[in-house]
């Protein structure tokens, strides 16, 4: 008997699977009007919004807290970012309205899909079998969504992230070997505890495997070069969607994983790994003068302040401080959705410019279209922090939740950010300059307006709303 | 319902209207005939509040709301004392409004000098009206604003506009001032004591966890006791009276209002004259009585507490009294010889200032302290109403004149209308019975002598002397020593002289009725403060005598000196040079803030060569370069090779696990 918890599930993954396969027979149709393909897209999306939609109900209300026998795990923690992620999809899809190619268009789509799909899966799952398969949907789509654009440079880039992505599949699957050997496919059932030095060279495969994706230092080498070569939209799909799934599913699993006691070492190794991540981040911007390279880096950093938030449950889990686990997973919750809106807009601007273009040519873009450059900046000032955007309450708890755990953390992390104002600030002030010419209108300022409202409209006070129901399922 | 609409209308419109004449056109009139609208509206409706308040009796504060987590609320009081007060300072700026339109016509900062002024107002109306302290400190710090930019209202700096001598320096230190300078002085001189203050409103919160005067009020001996208890009590009273004694521009801090006076004449009437140096003085009377009752409800309950609060808080109310006695003769001496119509009036202010102060102070040593507070707020109405009226009248004079200094102008006498208009106003602040400033003067120098204090009473008392004749030399300085031969001198048009007319009027109508309604200002008045007295004088006829024989000598001497023409008063000065230069140079005390000024300036330069050349290097040139340099290092192994991307990838797992494996 299927309960309404499974129903939404099943139609969460069952949505991206038939859109998937509309859109590959649609895209075999060269002569089809590309308004068919949006078409496509707005139903299925709007579908799979409505279907997370339940199935946020169903959690924040408190109704069910897992589905298909446990092996979906609802809370408001992967859900709430995920919803935003279905929603940051269609805007991105919207922009294959510009898109020439009926065929290009339609697999970019298909792509899509796939990856809020692969999102979904990862970010929700505590089956190991069910975590490598996704994992591999996510990587693909995401190979699939960069080599879509079917242009040098693109190809370039999909090839580097491809390569780089099956050496880090191999430590993910050596992680996921041990975590089966110990415990069967619920990851949280091994026995982690007993396995001596196992459980810590795991503990690395893991963040090795995953913080290739992420971009924790030092796993993060292709990352500037894929951003800065691929187009703009397939950066805003990872970024703005695969992101979410890669972030939450890899916290969700080390505090699977680690809940029952977490060594003092592993914590320790975490927290030196997050202030080398956003330290390099954002040192690295500084000089950079390629405009999506800036962006690179700088999403490097904000990874860097996700792993604060990471120690911050690693410590509540060890201290056995379920608060501190309420608040550091609540704080990832928040990073991770408006790190989704701010950098897929982000990279959807960019974009616009072309792929590699250096930092001059924002120069002045605000007297030619005020509003794009007014939402560019608002996704600037959400990255950096500032309040009421949804960045500075990321930051606000993921900062807080560490303060127990070491104080010195904690003041890097704000240095970092204070660093990171010369970077953003710079761009913000050559959108407002009284030289250059700008690009002319951006084609997608809907969208940026659309994004940058929901910025504002989640930070004044949304977010305060539903913070309580954000956090992680704690163990 | 009603009451609140009334409150809205009299405080919170103003701060309305002045947003609203912020976004006029400047053309014509039309954001002064808004604002004298305004004004008109707030007077009416305070009028209203005082009628229901004398109709009806009143009680608690009124609110609009709170944030009872922060302890803020906003709320006002709803009392005689604020009534009063309320009526008085949106009476006066109405009338000053009006003259305003005349007086700033064509002006280039018109839309601006009305905005401030509404602004003002409205902020004034709060610190008169607001219950929470908080809500006063905004309403006294917009007052502070409003004066600053007032001041500073002809920001060009011309020669003109200037006060003091040009050209005067005294071992180095400038004696005149500009506009601009003027207005930073004001601030800097109420900013700094503003400050203290608001540590004091908050260590009191902290203490007794209220920001509300009527609750204060309300448990008086409690918050006596809290403090005495924690022996703060002196520390607390200082912090809360220091901002006091700035804004009212008593000794030491008394040099702002001098160079204030660079602003329009009308700002000087309503802002240094009437309304904002009276804040100070409206403040001290609202809370002496939380600690002249408290201590002595706390003695019946606690004997020793209370009797060590009650000699402490009598050691402090001292020194204010003797600073207010210094203010009043420093000052006063300083206008027998001073050559500028507003500088005479502006030491005048101060010098009456004083004399409220010193009743303030002199309040805890009677038996009926609300009795001594009602007198002070007595003199407050009547020095707000014939000052205002004078600084009007020295505006026209000016005009005409065609100079701030009285010895060029022509002989103000053949101006019939406004000088006789100005001799009612005049004779009321040399203290001539009937007029009003005569019967609130004396009813304090009644309570200075009652207290028996040697020292305060006597300065007070020598003041009287030179008050009658610096303000009657005011007026009779032209009649023997014209500055020029005149012309036809213009009176101004009839309803620019009415306003002061008014107020001429008001001071000889209110003091001919004061003995019918004095005492019952009194006892209306003291309902505010716990108590009202039954005992209704304080009984010492001789003060009437000395101060009326003080009043008279002093006009008698400044006749025979300017209209008779028996005693030549330039030969005089003439023979006493160094005397005569101590007092035009404001007892140096000008000289002293000016040196201090520049020791900060000497600090700074030290402190820059020595410490900040070396941190400025550090920070704004070693740490960027050896940023950019270490980020380009950085970035180097991203090269675009990917083989060279797995290596390290690799490499960094290995060396990863290692440290895992031998930690």
């Amino acid at each position: 008997m299927l309960s309404g918890s499974d129903i939404g599930a099943i139609a969460t993954i069952g949505i991206p699977i038939i859109a998937s396969s509309a859109l590959i027979i649609a895209g075999f149709y060269s002569n089809l009007e590309r308004r068919a393909i949006v078409l496509l897209n707005l139903i299925f999306g709007i579908a799979e919004l409505g279907a997370i939609a339940f199935l946020s109900y169903l959690s924040i209300s408190g109704l069910y807290s897992s589905a298909l026998n446990g092996v979906i795990v609802l809370d408001g923690f992967s859900i709430i970012p995920l919803l935003i992620g279905a929603f940051v999809l269609q805007i991105i899809l919207a922009s294959l309205s510009l898109e020439g190619e009926v065929h290009k268009a339609a697999i970019f789509a298909v792509a899509g899909f796939s990856t809020v799909l692969g999102s979904f899966l990862l970010a929700t799952t505590s089956s190991i079998s069910l975590f490598i398969a996704s994992w591999l949907l996510l990587s693909i789509s995401s190979y699939t969504a960069v080599a879509a654009a079917k242009t040098k440079s693109s190809s370039d880039a999909a090839l580097k992230y491809a390569l780089m992505g099956v050496l880090s599949t191999v430590f993910i699957v050596m992680w996921l070997g041990t975590g089966a050997y110990l415990a069967g496919d619920n990851i949280y059932s091994a026995n982690w505890f007993g396995s001596g030095k196992l459980f810590l060279l795991s503990a690395a495969l893991l963040l090795a495997g995953v913080g290739f994706k992420l971009g924790i230092f030092p796993f993060h080498w292709w990352m500037p070069d894929v951003y800065s070569q691929a187009e703009g939209r397939a950066i805003a799909l990872i970024t703005g969607v695969a992101k979410i799934g890669a972030i939450l599913g890899f916290v969700r699993m080390i505090y699977y994983t680690f809940y029952i006691g977490p060594s003092a070492q592993f914590i320790d190794m975490v927290a030196i790994v997050s202030v080398l991540t956003m330290t390099f981040g954002n040192i690295a911007a500084l000089t950079t003068r390629v405009l999506p390279r800036i962006l690179a880096y700088s999403s490097i950093a904000q990874i860097g302040y996700i792993l604060v938030g990471v120690v911050g449950i690693l410590y509540g889990a060890s201290s056995g401080n379920a608060q501190l686990i309420y608040l550091a997973s609540g704080g990832i919750a928040i990073q991770t959705l408006g790190y989704s809106l701010a950098k897929s807009g982000s990279f959807l601007f960019t974009g616009e410019l072309g792929s590699s273009v250096p930092d001059e040519s924002i120069k002045g873009a605000y007297r030619a279209d005020a509003l794009s450059s007014l939402s560019f900046s608002i996704f600037l000032l959400s990255l950096l922090g500032l309040p009421p955007l949804v960045g500075f309450w990321g930051k606000l708890y993921l900062f807080e939740s560490a303060v127990p755990y070491s104080l010195a953390l904690v003041v890097i992390a704000i240095i970092n950010s204070g660093i990171s104002s010369y970077y953003y600030g710079r761009l913000i002030s050559m959108l407002f300059s009284q030289t250059g010419t700008g690009k002319g209108k951006f084609e997608l300022r809907v969208s940026y307006v659309i994004l940058s409202i929901v910025l504002v409209a989640l930070g004044l006070g949304l977010l305060q709303l539903i913070f309580p129901y954000l956090s992680i399922k704690v163990l | 319902m009603a009451l609140n609409a009334y409150y809205f209308l009299a405080i919170i419109q103003p701060f309305i209207a002045s947003a609203i004449i912020a976004l006029l056109p400047s053309k014509r009139k039309l954001p002064g005939l808004v604002s004298v609208a305004s004004l008109f509206i707030s007077t009416v409706s305070s009028g209203l509040v005082l009628y229901f308040i004398l109709e009806k009796g009143f009680s608690g504060p009124i609110s609009f709301g709170d944030l009872p987590s922060i302890g803020f609320s906003l709320s006002f009081l709803y009392d005689s004392y604020t009534g009063i007060m309320m009526e008085l300072v949106s009476f006066l700026s109405l009338i000053i409004g009006i003259y305003s339109l005349y007086y700033m016509d064509g002006d280039e900062g018109f839309t601006r000098y009305f905005m401030y002024f509404t602004f003002f107002v409205g902020s004034m109306m709060l610190v008169v009206s607001a219950d929470n302290l908080i809500l006063l400190f905004l309403g006294w710090e917009g007052t502070g604003l409003a004066s600053y930019a007032l001041i500073g209202h002809w920001r060009h700096d011309e020669k003109e506009r200037m006060i003091g001598e040009e050209g005067r320096y005294v071992a180095n230190t400038p004696m005149f001032s500009f506009p601009s300078m003027s207005g930073l002085r004001a601030l800097l001189f109420t900013r700094i004591p503003d400050v203290l203050m608001l540590v004091g409103i908050i260590v009191l919160y902290i203490m007794t966890g209220t920001f509300s005067l009527s609750v204060l009020l309300k448990s008086s001996s409690n918050v006596v006791g809290i403090l005495a208890r924690a022996g703060i009590l002196v520390p607390v009273m200082s912090l809360l009276s220091i901002g006091a004694l700035a804004k009212s521009a008593q000794f030491p801090f008394h040099e702002w209002l001098v160079t204030a006076m660079t602003g329009p004449t009308p700002v000087s009437a309503l802002i240094h004259a009437a309304t904002m140096v009276k804040a100070g003085v409206y403040y001290m009377v609202r809370i002496t009585p939380i600690f002249a009752y408290g201590a002595k409800e706390l003695m019946v309950t606690d004997p020793i507490l209370g009797q060590t609060a009650f000699s402490q808080i009598q050691e402090f109310y001292y020194v204010l009294m003797i600073i207010g006695a210094i203010t009043a003769f420093a000052l006063a001496t300083m206008a027998l010889v001073a050559r500028e119509a507003k500088l005479i009036l502006a030491y005048s202010t101060g010098s009456q200032l004083g004399f409220m102060f010193a009743g303030i102070g002199a309040s805890i040593f009677s038996s009926h302290p609300s009795l001594v507070l009602s007198f002070v707020v007595a003199h407050l109405i009547a020095h707000a109403v014939f000052k205002a009226g004078l600084f009007l009248g020295a505006g026209i004079y000016i005009h005409v004149g065609e100079s701030r200094f009285i010895d060029e102008w022509p002989n103000i006498h053949r101006m019939r209308v406004t000088t006789s208009l100005n001799w009612l106003l005049t004779l009321s602040l040399a203290g001539l019975p009937p007029f009003i400033g005569f019967w609130t003067k004396d009813a304090l120098v009644e309570s200075y002598i009652a207290t028996g204090l040697l020292l305060p009473t006597s300065l007070l008392v020598v003041t009287i002397l030179f008050t009658a004749f610096y303000s009657t030399r005011y007026l009779l300085y032209t009649e023997r020593y014209p500055g020029k031969d005149g012309e036809l001198l213009h009176e101004p048009p009839a309803y620019v002289a009415s306003t002061y007319g008014l107020l001429a009027i008001l001071s000889i109508l209110l003091g001919i009725m004061w003995p019918l309604f004095g005492q019952k200002l009194s006892m209306f008045v003291s309902q505010s403060f716990i108590e009202v007295p039954h005992i209704l004088a304080e009984g010492e006829t001789t003060a009437v005598a000395v101060s009326l024989a003080l009043v008279l000598t002093g006009i008698a001497l400044s006749f025979s000196a300017y209209y008779l023409k028996l005693i030549d008063s330039k030969s005089i000065i003439s023979k006493l040079p160094s005397l005569n230069n101590f007092l035009r140079d404001r007892w140096w005390i000008n000289v002293f803030y000016y040196n201090i000024g520049l020791a900060f300036l000497r600090i700074g330069e030290v402190t820059y060569n020595s410490l900040e050349k070396g941190l400025d290097t550090a920070i704004n040139y070693a740490l960027p370069r050896g940023t950019s340099v270490f980020s380009k290092y950085i970035r180097k192994p991203l090269n675009g090779d990917t083989y060279n991307y797995m290596l390290y990838f690799l490499l960094s797992v290995v060396v990863m696990l290692l440290i895992l494996i031998f930690m």
